[in-house]
């Protein structure tokens, strides 16, 4: 192949690979991130293939396909988000600086000292859980249930609030559907979260839009009838539009029919993200009545990256560095020819010669996992129908016996 | 689209003509009253292909009546078709239903600017108005929104906590599995259905209510829209309770010809619940016998008699009706037909594999719930799952063709009287043997111009009530197949 | 260019190719008495689909929505290329042809998977998880069925394995490996009556439930074009590829296809659609042993039979 092309070809294939591993960290989007895992194996296999080496880069595109899809499948199974939906309207939400639809990042620096709070929001004085109501605390801490960090509640009683702030949080309302409007603390209808007092939930009420965690109760109502499309005003979000572009929204395509409700929010979040500024103790966030002691033990929580990635960062780059020096360094043999025979024919010579134990080995120890799994596999009965098969029995049996009775007499 | 002028919507009708072989895709909506037509015109024509999906559709195709509760439904589908797409409205040759003061008919002109809209029963006409040339302008619903409405009670707490583990999918209100518009919540646990709940009153017409406001005459009407697929259940339940509270016994000939009557419009009903269930399945094999049989069991009928049943079947008449011989005949052959697709079915051991075992209903809970005997009869016969429930239910349009074929060909005329609407006061149970099991009607006269109380029982909506604990602990793929064995006629369940 | 040239070709010869397999498919499922209509549905509905607009639905996923019909398409076209229609009539021909056929029937679920997911409805993601359970299910029996004739032909490239053929075709003794690869043919194209995925009654159209427009079409043209290549295959693996006595080759080779096709097509008219867990059990529990048996006779077959080394 001419020389030109092949640089051509092998730079963008790199620059594939090495975009999509970056992407593959920074997206919130479990099912993306493994998508992008793939798509990065693919590329090295098109490597492979321009060093002529046609089998491995066939196995390593059959292992990864094959391997990443079983992974992306058990994220999307275990994984509370594996859209990346939640953390990324939650993070858009509460106006946590940083590029678009990317991790959340650990916040730097020292947790903010305590401020005394100001008049207009209210002294929290009960802690609670946003999926579990019924704890209840007088300290800010975890959910003994889940995990989560506590968020505040501010009781209606507390008579020593500002007149205003008491007025609103006479209004309860659910952070994740802002129509539910109630006037006493509780549980929301419709998908069991805390209700919240409507000034601390101001910054969940972005554009009246209902989305959020994988739970039915959301979907339940969205997905009312089959290809129902909700009337949802203000949705603005695709997870993956921020990701590649976090300048280009005037370019992406709005012309499709749906879209129309888009356009209007769109702007708006070109603007929220081109805030660079991770550092939390800046005002312009939206505290919702927790200090920023305590909004920054909430960003610790949800990050997404530890605090020893700048560490692992520097390390990574180091030993990359390391493996390149040493690979340039090293004077490789150089082979004579081409290969004499195809990859195929040397690679099953050697396997059954000189690599015969292990491969009859791995291939019996294989058998032997499927054979065990198929013959072990047991068939599932419902649960209904063997209660009911349970009572079917039992009440043949005092039919038979009270018969039985019967008939003697 | 809407607001542009005539030249696109001619520019299109004229392409539209040029082609004469244009495949059209439709998504159909039944108002409660279309199971059969719509059953019908799904293999009418391969250019004409009912689809799952309304994004894949270019037509919509409704069935009168559509309730207000059904509306915010249609426009969610409507506003889901892509462009273009046109609207097809059919109503039932009957003529329109009122309904009761409280519950409102919603007419299509309020929903949709312009719908073409035609009164017939018959696939081929159907058809022909869809092949239409005329201008048909595209699919345009009004400006004015509607409200969605949240009706769903949600699952306890307990099943929320694990909330990242649970879906819940809800189906329909339109969906293949019942005649009518159901909405179901399943709550699954991956393709495991863990709970499920029940939101019905799509079809609602108030018909018990409407009754009492009418006179006995008019009321007729009302009785035979009961259950729209099964019009001459509910007229000769009114027919029987009006002649008991007149304490009128008809001659032995004449309960002959009514049963007759009715029977065929079990096996009718059997049979085109048959093509449903096969097309449900997609056994195309099965699929596409099970409508020859339905489609020559049409023909047969409209041949068989010379009047109308609905226009005999009135308190106190009786009269001389003429059958049509070869009819008679071709009810015996499509009966033996019927006998070989019933064994077709029984032998066919890929078919069982989708229906065997599953869908048992638990006796002691139809006993609990006082299911007519029919459903438990069929549920202890043979081992109550979907195929027994299937076959037998196949047995028996077996069983009423037959016997009808011989009822009709001994038959003997009854001595002739007229009808007479003139009711003392009483009161009247009468049980009419429907095709799941026993309708029933309480019927209370005072002696006036109109009912004075009107109570239907029927088995659709004990059924309802049920399917919680039946759905409960099935697979996702054979909840469906359950909810259309137990074929359930959501216009009777809701009344 | 040369390479473009081969593709555009070989493009050209799929879509033919895929309007058979439609015709085929309506023949079957109209019967003998609709043969017009069977020619002129596959158009209409071409035409109809793309005279519709596009639709995307809200909060679908940008990037995998509207790629999702591309990478399919892209991957057809990959595989279209190493299928041989006549001895030197191939698009391009690897070492290892065979392998890289199998390898890439993978790319082609992760698309349609992707299809799923994107859509931004509980029926989409029970599609797609349903579509990587059959793709997990059925790589190893159809790779097991495909190295059948490998071993026969000691040769991974399908040049190889038809001219190998010329003595014996290989369905005369390797009859198991054939229904193997048959059924996992429908399980790989979601064919009914393995087409759960697609949602049948249940899921509204499943992993297409939001799609319209050209790009339903695009999947649609890809689903059909994918099971072309799967019958091609399969005529290559056991019925001899393009060997036949007096027509010329290419012609002997789309007859055989479009043949194997019919026959394949037909017998799905009379079982009804299976249920998910149900195909994983044929999957796990009947094609993966059976394939596994394959392996071990026509491995004893390969070394007594004359001609074997």
């Amino acid at each position: 192949m001419n020389g030109l092309i092949e640089w051509v070809i092998f730079i963008a294939l790199s620059a594939v690979v090495l975009i999509m591993a970056a992407s593959m960290i920074l997206t919130m989007s479990m099912y993306r991130a493994g998508l992008a895992l793939m798509a990065s194996f693919v590329a090295l296999a098109g490597l492979f293939i321009l060093l002529d080496a046609d089998l491995i880069a066939a196995i390593q595109i059959m292992m990864n396909v094959g391997g990443m899809l079983v992974m992306v499948l058990f994220m999307v199974m275990m994984m509370m988000d594996p859209g990346g939906e939640m953390m990324w309207s939650m993070k858009r939400d509460m106006h946590i600086p940083g590029p678009g639809a990317f991790s959340m990042h650990m916040p730097r620096g020292e947790p903010p000292e305590d401020e005394p709070t100001t008049k207009k929001t209210a002294q929290p004085t009960d802690w609670t859980c946003p999926m579990h109501a019924e704890v209840n605390s007088p300290d800010p801490g975890t959910c003994p249930t889940c995990g989560m960090t506590l968020i505040p509640c501010a009781k209606t009683d507390n008579g020593q609030d500002d007149r205003d702030s008491t007025a609103q949080a006479s209004i309860y309302t659910c952070p994740m559907h802002p129509e539910v409007r109630e006037h006493a603390p509780g549980t929301c209808p419709k998908c069991g979260m805390t209700l919240l007092p409507v000034n601390d939930t101001a910054q969940y009420d972005a554009a009246n839009e209902q989305q959020g965690m994988e739970m039915e109760a959301v979907h339940a109502d969205a997905m009312a009838i089959p290809h129902e499309m909700k009337q949802m005003d203000g949705d603005s979000d695709h997870t993956m539009a921020m990701e590649m572009h976090d300048d280009g929204m005037g370019t992406m395509d709005m012309s499709e029919h749906d879209m129309s409700n888009m356009d209007t929010n769109m702007s708006g979040l070109a603007m929220s993200t081109s805030s660079s500024d991770l550092d939390m103790s800046s005002g312009d966030m939206n505290m919702s009545g927790m200090t920023p002691r305590q909004n920054y033990h909430m960003m610790v929580d949800m990050a997404m990256s530890t605090a020893q990635l700048p560490w692992a960062i520097a390390l990574g780059i180091a030993s990359a560095l390391l493996l390149i020096v040493l690979i340039l360094q090293t004077p490789w043999p150089l082979a004579a020819g081409g290969p004499t025979q195809d990859a195929t024919t040397a690679v099953g010579e050697l396997l059954l010669s000189r690599y015969m134990i292990g491969f009859e080995g791995a291939a019996f120890l294989i058998l032997a996992g499927i054979a065990g799994a198929v013959l072990f596999a047991r068939r599932e009965r419902s649960t209904t129908v063997q209660q009911c098969e349970q009572k079917d029995r039992q009440n043949t049996v005092e039919t038979n016996a009270s018969e039985k009775t019967e008939a003697e007499q | 689209m809407t607001g542009k002028s005539n030249v696109t919507t001619q520019t299109r009708s004229s392409i539209s003509a040029r082609r004469r072989h244009s495949l059209r895709q439709y998504f159909a909506i039944d108002g409660g009253s279309g199971a059969h037509l719509l059953a019908a015109l799904g293999g009418y024509s391969p250019y004409l292909r009912p689809v799952a999906s309304p994004r894949h559709a270019d037509l919509l195709i409704i069935v009168a009546p559509i309730s207000q509760k059904l509306v915010p439904a249609i426009v969610e589908i409507a506003q889901a078709l892509p462009q273009p797409a046109h609207v097809l409205l059919i109503h039932e040759p009957t003529g329109e239903l009122a309904g009761s003061s409280e519950v409102t008919i919603v007419d299509s002109k309020t929903l949709f600017r312009d719908v073409r809209s035609i009164t017939t029963s018959l696939a081929e006409e159907v058809f022909q108005a869809i092949s239409d040339t005329a201008p048909w302008a595209e699919l345009a619903l009004k400006d004015s929104t509607v409200q969605d409405t949240e009706t769903i009670q949600l699952p306890s707490k307990q099943e929320q906590e694990m909330a990242t583990e649970l879906v819940v999918l809800s189906l329909g209100p339109i969906q293949p599995f019942t005649a009518g518009p159901l909405r179901i919540f399943l709550i699954c646990d991956g393709e495991q259905v863990l709970s499920a709940q029940v939101e019905s009153g799509y079809a609602q017409r108030g018909i018990s209510r409407a009754m009492m406001q009418t006179g006995w005459q008019q009321s007729l009407n009302l009785a035979r829209s009961l259950d729209p697929l099964a019009p001459i259940a509910g007229q000769l339940a009114y027919v029987r309770a009006i002649e008991q509270i007149q304490n009128w016994q008809p001659s032995p000939p004449m309960v002959v010809l009514r049963e007759a009557a009715l029977a065929l419009e079990r096996a009718r009903n059997q049979l085109w619940w048959l093509v449903r269930f096969m097309r449900l399945l997609a056994d195309v094999q099965l699929g596409d016998r099970a409508y020859q049989l339905a489609t020559s069991f049409e023909t047969s009928l409209t041949q068989l008699w010379h009047l109308q049943p609905a226009t005999w079947i009135l308190p106190q008449w009786q009269g001389k009706i003429e059958c049509n011989e070869p009819a008679i005949v071709q009810l015996k052959q499509l009966a033996d037909a019927v006998e070989a697709f019933n064994t077709a079915i029984k032998r066919n051991r890929w078919f069982a594999l989708r229906t065997r075992g599953i869908g048992v209903l638990p006796t002691l809970l139809l006993k609990d719930s006082d299911i007519s005997d029919a459903v438990l009869q069929e549920n202890e016969l043979g081992k109550g799952d979907v195929l027994s429930r299937l076959v037998n239910c196949t047995l028996r349009a077996v069983t009423d063709l037959r016997n009808t074929a011989n009822m009709l060909s001994n038959n003997v005329s009854p001595v002739a009287h007229t009808e007479n609407w003139t009711l003392p006061g009483g009161e009247a149970q009468v049980t009419v043997a429907g095709l799941r099991g026993q309708i029933g009607l309480h019927l209370n006269s005072d002696g006036g111009e109109k009912p004075a109380h009107v109570e239907w029982q029927s088995l659709s909506a004990s059924l309802l009530s049920l399917l919680p604990e039946i759905l409960a602990g099935q697979k996702l793929a054979d909840a469906e197949i359950i909810l259309a064995s137990l074929n359930l006629a959501m216009a009777e369940a809701d009344g | 260019m040369n390479i473009i040239l081969t593709v555009l070709l070989v493009w050209l010869g799929v879509c033919i190719g895929t309007y058979c397999i439609a015709v085929i498919q309506q023949l079957v499922l109209l019967g003998p008495r609709r043969v017009g209509a069977a020619f002129v549905l596959p158009i209409s509905f071409a035409l109809m689909l793309l005279q519709q607009e596009n639709l995307v639905p809200r909060k679908a996923d940008y990037f995998l929505f509207r790629s999702a019909p591309f990478i399919a398409l892209v991957v057809v076209a990959m595989i279209a290329l190493v299928v041989p229609l006549a001895p030197n009539l191939i698009g391009f021909n690897p070492s290892i042809g065979l392998f890289y056929f199998i390898v890439l029937l993978s790319p082609f679920v992760v698309a349609l998977m992707n299809a799923g997911w994107s859509q931004n409805s509980k029926e989409g993601v029970f599609s797609t998880l349903r579509a990587a359970a059959h793709l997990i299910s059925y790589e190893v029996p159809i790779g097991f069925a495909a190295i059948g004739p490998v071993m026969a032909a000691q040769s991974l490239s399908t040049q190889q394995i038809v001219q190998s053929q010329a003595g014996l075709w290989y369905v005369v003794w390797q009859p198991l490996g054939l229904v193997i690869y048959l059924v996992s043919s429908l399980f790989v194209t979601f064919r009914h009556p393995f087409d759960s995925p697609m949602g049948g009654s249940e899921l509204e159209g499943g992993v297409f439930a939001e799609y319209s427009g050209t790009r339903l079409l695009l999947f649609k043209i890809v689903l059909d074009a994918m099971f072309l290549l799967l019958m091609s295959m399969g005529v290559l693996l056991f019925f001899g590829g393009w060997q036949g006595p007096i027509l010329p080759p290419t012609l002997w080779f789309i007859l055989k296809t479009l043949a194997l096709a019919a026959i394949v097509l037909w017998i799905g008219r009379f079982l009804p659609r299976l249920r998910s867990d149900q195909m994983l059990t044929l999957c796990w529990k009947i094609l993966l042993p059976a394939s596994l048996l394959n392996i071990t006779l026509v491995g004893i077959l390969t070394l007594i039979l004359p001609g074997g080394s």
